[in-house]
Order: C-alpha cells, then structure tokens, then sequence
C-alpha cells in the first residue's frame, strides 16, 4: 500500500503511535510499518514533513536528547493533539463501521430466489 | 557502524536543497539520527556496511522527494481552514455585495430609512474588510513570511500614511491598500495555500486599473473625465479587486474548519 492510500489518513496515524509512546522518527516509522504488517510502506523522508506539520498545528511537541552522543528529536502528544486524535478515532471508527456495513450487504433480508 | 560517507554525500545534497528553511540544521540532525539508526538496524541483520547504508538510504527517499515534500509543508506553516478562516471568507464574500447595495441605495433614495440602510452597508466594509484581510492572513499562518509582514505593515500604516494628503487621503489610502494587496498576493502565491486565480485578480487588478490611470496621465489621455466604458481604469480596478476578493472568500468559505467535527469525511487533518 502506497503513499497515495495513506493520504488523510497519516496525520492520525502517526498521533495514534506517539500517544502510546514518545518516540523519535525511526521508531515511528518502525512501528507504522510494524503495526501494518508492512502494508504501508512509503519513503520514509515523507513522514517527517507530516511530523513537523503536526508539530506546528500544536498536535505534537517535540524535544532533543542526546543518547550515545547523536541527537535525537522525540516527539510527544500534546493535550490538543490528545483530543485531536480522540475525536479522529470516534469518526474513522465510525466510518469504518458504515463502510462494512454498506459492504457487506444486506443480510436482513435474503435475496428473492 | 560504516564512516557513512554515502549518508553524508546524502546529507549535503539535501542540505543543498533545504538550506533556506529556517530549521534546514534541525532537520538535517533529525535525518542524519534516522540514516545511522536505520544503517545500524541493517547491519545488525547481516548485511555489509555499504549494503546497509544503501538500503537505509533507499528507504528514506532521495533527497529531491524529501526536499520537495519538507519544504512544500514549510511553507504552508500551519496553514489550516478553522472557523474562523471560513467566516473570513463570508466576511469577504460580503464585501462586494453591500458595496453595490449600499452605494445603489445611496446614489438612487437621497434621504430616509432606506437611504440610512445603504450607508450602514456601505460603513460596514471597513470591519468585513478587517476580518476578511485578518482572516486570510490566519489562513496562511507562517507562510507568508515576510511578504506577509510587509503587507500587513502596509495595510495598518495605510490610514495614517494617507492622512497628511487631506482632501486626496481618499485617492492616497486607495493606492496604499492597492500596494498592500498586490504585496499579500505575492506572499500568498508562493504560499500556495489558495487557489492561483483567485489570489491574481485580487491582488494585481487594482494596481493594474491604478498603472493605467498613471500610463493615461503620462500620455496626456487622461483629462479627468471618465476614459474606459464611461468609468475610470482605478474604479475598474477596484471592481476588479473586490471581484477576487468575493472569489477567495468563496474558497474560504467552502474549506473544512479543522476545528470543527467534519460532516462528510473521517479525518480532518492533511
């Protein structure tokens, strides 16, 4: 699956991963892969735009450490980025439920033979 | 862990295509943090140090892709339609419609409650006119840079600028904004937040009509009596301005407010 199928859909992907935990972009992009069964993949360099987008809207903050001497920026959730996603949840959720349902057909009433 | 000299090569062409971002240092440490970490990853799985720094390399996306994409998303900022941007652009859809109201109302009934409605109408521009520059501003937030600074210094300094010319602060505070526009297109153009048309016929018409008047008295065809469709190029400008005004308060009106639940789609942000 490509980037074109993640469109509207990365920003509140990513804020999914970072709210389980603070991470920095490899780990991210590790666990977006991990969690997908590999089903997104997408050149990796794209994410970090999304990230920093997020990061300006005040959805994510962001901060740099040092471990074994490289810096490293981790990102975290902030609150509005916390409620941002809580409210994405409820409306994918949703939505996925109407798609499947409009899918998978009418099984209240059999078809006529 | 390899000397990384093709994560470096790397790093200076994309430092070559991003260099004028504001952060290109920031983001380049962050790359660099996710070539080597991914390098290592790559190593630890078997592979040679070369084969490794290739993959990582090749999973990140050349450095024309990730430029494009980092400095296509610096320049939008955290430009997003909100509720307030989408009222802006009913404030600015307005504009041209009490404009002709008004001002018909006003030249047609000379005294009485209808003629008190259309200067009302015609009083009410200026704070719509506000809202609407304020809005689009907002709706632009950081992109603009320091086209955006120029003009909103232009357009807050208009009045006062304008004043000393007494009986012509009208003609004076005309031309300023005329200025002020054109100068906010430019920045919203290399923004490219909002649509191109829109943004051309407002910012650029009134200095067009404007030019005209000046190329006109130049060639000594302007004798101050109405020279275009029995009306000045500057009042055709101005038309014209308000024109794409209306058009770019149409497309703010019609944007999703990030800020609001959407109706129709299950996420809101991209």
């Amino acid at each position: 699956m490509g980037a074109e199928a993640l469109k509207g859909h990365l920003d509140m992907l990513l804020l999914a991963i970072i709210s389980d935990a603070p991470s920095h972009g490899y780990a991210v992009i590790e666990e977006l892969r991990r969690r997908s069964d590999e089903a997104f993949d997408l050149p990796e360099g794209t994410v970090y735009p999304a990230l920093h987008r997020l990061e300006r809207a005040g959805l994510l903050t962001s901060s740099w450490s040092s471990p074994g001497g490289r810096r490293r920026r981790v990102y975290r959730v902030s609150p509005k980025g916390g409620r941002a996603l809580e409210r994405q949840r409820g409306e994918w959720s949703e939505f996925v439920a109407a798609v499947q349902r409009v899918v998978r057909g009418g099984t209240l009433w059999p078809k006529p033979a | 862990m390899a000397e990384a000299r093709l994560i470096a090569a790397y790093l200076d062409e994309l430092h070559h295509e991003i260099h004028q971002l504001r952060d290109a240092d920031e983001i380049l440490a962050e790359i660099e943090d996710h070539l080597l970490e991914a390098t290592e990853v790559f190593e630890r799985a078997g592979r040679d140090p070369l084969a490794a720094e290739l993959q990582a390399l090749a999973q990140f996306g050349t450095p024309w892709l990730v430029s494009q994409a980092l400095i296509t998303e610096a320049r939008k900022g955290a430009a997003v339609p909100t509720t307030f941007t989408r009222r802006a652009g009913i404030a600015a859809l307005l504009i041209p419609i009490f404009a002709i109201v008004g001002q018909t109302i006003n030249i047609t009934i000379k005294r009485g409650f209808v003629h008190g409605i259309g200067v009302t109408l015609l009083g009410l521009i200026v704070p719509l006119l506000g809202v609407a520059v304020v809005g689009m501003f907002k709706r632009h937030r950081g992109a603009l840079h320091g086209w955006g600074v120029a003009a909103a210094v232009l357009f807050l300094a208009s009045p006062f600028l304008a004043a000393p010319a007494g009986y012509g602060a009208g003609v004076v505070l005309v031309v300023i904004l005329m200025i002020a526009s054109a100068v906010l297109a430019i920045g919203m153009l290399r923004a490219h937040v909002l649509p191109r048309l829109p943004i051309i016929v407002f910012g650029f018409a009134g200095s067009v009509g404007l030019l005209a008047v000046v190329v006109a008295e130049a060639a000594g065809a302007h004798t101050g009596n109405p020279i275009v469709w029995g009306v000045e190029p500057i009042e055709i400008g101005i038309a014209t301005t308000s024109l794409g005004l209306a058009w770019l308060g149409w497309t703010m009106a019609h944007e999703h407010a990030l800020d609001t639940p959407p109706a129709a789609t299950p996420l809101a942000v991209t």
